[in-house]
């Protein structure tokens, strides 16, 4: 694996640094954008403009990087301070190293410009401004005799890390459509039904349920994107609105179902049912959809509170970050879902879990369809809606489980690359990578089935009353 | 399953009364059965929670349904008439149809007789 033959890279070259020379290693992110595959690979920080542009044929950049006309700016997210150390190593991403070219970049702590950052700049930054001239080393790592001589003792070793970059990102979107679209083809395929007519009395009432699912749906998809925007419109957010947006969604969409009033009985009816079983938020939806829920919910609280209580504090005093030390190591990664983003996801779970419960009541404490026999239909169209809302409630959990996972499986992949860090911390980074792609995938379906199912209240439920009927 | 008829000369209350007191003495809602709650009953029914407040209220007082504020209202134990009895007043039903006689006739003769075995009851 890269990421393996990265770490003893950086292994090596502190052996062949000095013996007793004290090494703090941070790894930053990269994303890499237009990347044709393994067989073409750039030099690392061409890319960040290290040097002076080279070919111009490919385009890279690091997280935090601020590019200068002069193109010998860099700029790198840290999440620790550099020390007292008296040099800097930057080292690419050995995924992206070409045979016979450098494949880092030493500077002395000299000629390295400021480390700056604040509440307001989110992680530090540190700014390599430095001319091209003071690059007094330039590290040749040749598999397998790696070596480096530096004059310094105390060395600061910056790695950078291959991210999932535009691409990649555009793929997951890909991927996410292709999900819609397959399961809009299986229910047009499995549940298509002539439609038939429905009782006039209970039409009102299914349309308007109909329009009060699909404008909750509306509204979350609506939150949802804001708040996922707001990770690149607010960076100073550090991305915490982007970590909300699941369950805001969830809750505005939710509480807007809720709050929409039912349609008005008219009052021409002589005679009105009722039924004589006791109608609660736990039997209006199906069993096993609010057990998956519930799963859900409860997977969702034990992944934040293993995320916060395996993350460590960034140089702001931010839990934002995870890392693995040993005495000659030190690697730090983030954004990792510590305290910093866990604790407002707590609230936010339990906010979702309310907005759950209220949704679900209203549908509960809606009054019966008006007149007599229309008691099947009336149980069905409280089964339809509470599924809808259980949909909408499970694809906001999922979609925060799939982001804590994957973020926190990911940050810790790239934090464990050094040596003495146990094989179970990738195992897990990788499981937490698989469940954050699944959990994201099975957001996609439920909010897809509960969009479906509210688009055919009407239609579903004169099947459904059909059904019934012609059961003996 | 109860209905309520908004063109009927009896009252609301009394609808939701007798209709109640029917199901749980025929057996048909068990003792322990969970009633709906009286804000649920009303709007179903499209009448004021006080109506259906003061139907509960007098199946309580006559020893059909139990209300508490943590378990809500249920039927008690023991309401529902012997399968004997149950028998027989099915056997009554058939012969009263057949002789044309309408429910309110026939509850008639039932308030007749029972008036007549009360007054022949040795003291």
């Amino acid at each position: 694996m890269a990421g393996a033959k990265t770490a003893s890279r950086a292994a090596q070259l502190s052996e062949g640094v000095r013996h007793g020379v004290e090494i703090v290693r941070e790894q930053v992110g990269v994303a890499v954008e237009g990347h044709r595959g393994a067989r073409v690979t750039e030099h690392p920080l061409h890319g960040v403009d290290v040097r002076s542009g080279a070919d111009g044929e490919r385009r890279g950049r690091v997280t935090q990087v601020v590019r200068s006309d002069a193109g010998h700016q860099l700029r790198l997210g840290l999440t620790r301070s550099l020390g007292h150390c008296d040099g800097l190593l930057v080292l690419g991403p050995h995924a992206l190293h070409r045979s016979g070219e450098p494949a880092g970049y030493g500077v002395p702590r000299s000629e390295v410009g400021t480390v700056f950052g604040g509440p307001e700049g989110g992680v530090s930054t540190l700014v390599l401004d430095c001319p091209l001239d003071s690059i007094v080393q330039e590290v040749a790592v040749e598999p397998p005799h790696p070596r480096v001589s530096t004059p310094w003792h105390t060395l600061c070793i910056i790695e950078l890390i291959q991210e999932v970059g535009n691409m990649a990102g555009i793929a997951v979107v890909a991927y996410g459509i292709a999900a819609v679209l397959v399961v809009v083809v299986v229910w047009a395929a499995t549940r298509r039904q002539e439609p038939l007519r429905v009782d006039g009395r209970a039409l009102l009432a299914l349309r308007s349920a109909r329009r009060r699912s699909l404008a909750a749906i509306g509204l979350a998809l609506v939150l949802l994107l804001v708040g996922i925007a707001t990770a690149l419109l607010v960076p100073a957010w550090l991305g915490i609105g982007a970590t909300l947006a699941p369950a805001v969604a969830g809750v505005g969409g939710l509480l807007l179902y809720a709050a929409t009033p039912p349609p008005q009985d008219d009052g021409a009816q002589a005679r009105y049912a009722a039924s004589l079983t006791r109608r609660t938020v736990w039997n209006i939806a199906p069993a096993p959809a609010l057990a998956a829920l519930g799963v859900a919910l409860l997977l969702q609280l034990v992944l934040l509170v293993f995320a916060g209580m395996t993350s460590s504090a960034d140089d702001q005093g931010r839990f934002r970050a995870i890392t693995f030390s040993t005495d000659e190591y030190s690697s730090t990664a983030t954004p990792y879902p510590g305290w910093f983003y866990a604790l407002p996801l707590l609230v936010g779970t339990v906010l979702l879990a309310l907005a759950i419960w209220i949704a679900l009541r209203r549908i509960a404490t809606t009054a019966s369809l008006p007149g007599e026999g229309l008691e099947d239909l009336d149980s069905m169209w409280r089964s339809r809606s509470a599924q809808i809302v259980v949909g909408l409630a499970f694809a906001a959990i999922c979609f925060q489980i799939g982001g804590t996972a994957l973020f926190a499986g990911t940050t810790m992949g790239n934090a464990r690359f050094q040596p003495g860090v146990p094989l179970g911390w990738q195992v897990l980074a990788t499981c937490l990578t698989v469940l954050g792609f699944v959990s994201l995938l099975l957001s996609i379906v439920a909010l897809t089935l509960a969009a479906l199912r509210a688009f055919a209240l009407p239609k579903r439920l004169a099947r459904s009353d059909a059904e019934a009927r012609s059961q003996p | 399953m109860i209905t309520l008829d908004i063109a009927s000369p009896v009252p609301p209350f009394e609808q939701v009364r007798a209709q109640l007191a029917d199901l749980v003495r025929s057996g048909e809602l068990p003792g322990g059965h969970k009633l709906p709650s009286i804000r649920q009953l009303a709007g179903d029914l499209r009448i004021a929670p006080g109506t259906v407040a003061r139907a509960y209220g007098a199946l309580e007082a006559d020893g059909l349904i139990a209300s508490s504020r943590a378990s809500g209202t249920r039927v008690r134990d023991g309401q529902a008439l012997s399968a004997e009895l149950g028998d027989a007043a099915a056997q009554y039903v058939t012969a009263a149809q057949q002789g044309d006689a309408t429910l309110e006739a026939a509850l008639s003769a039932v308030r007749a007789a029972w008036e007549l075995a009360l007054r022949n009851r040795p003291r």
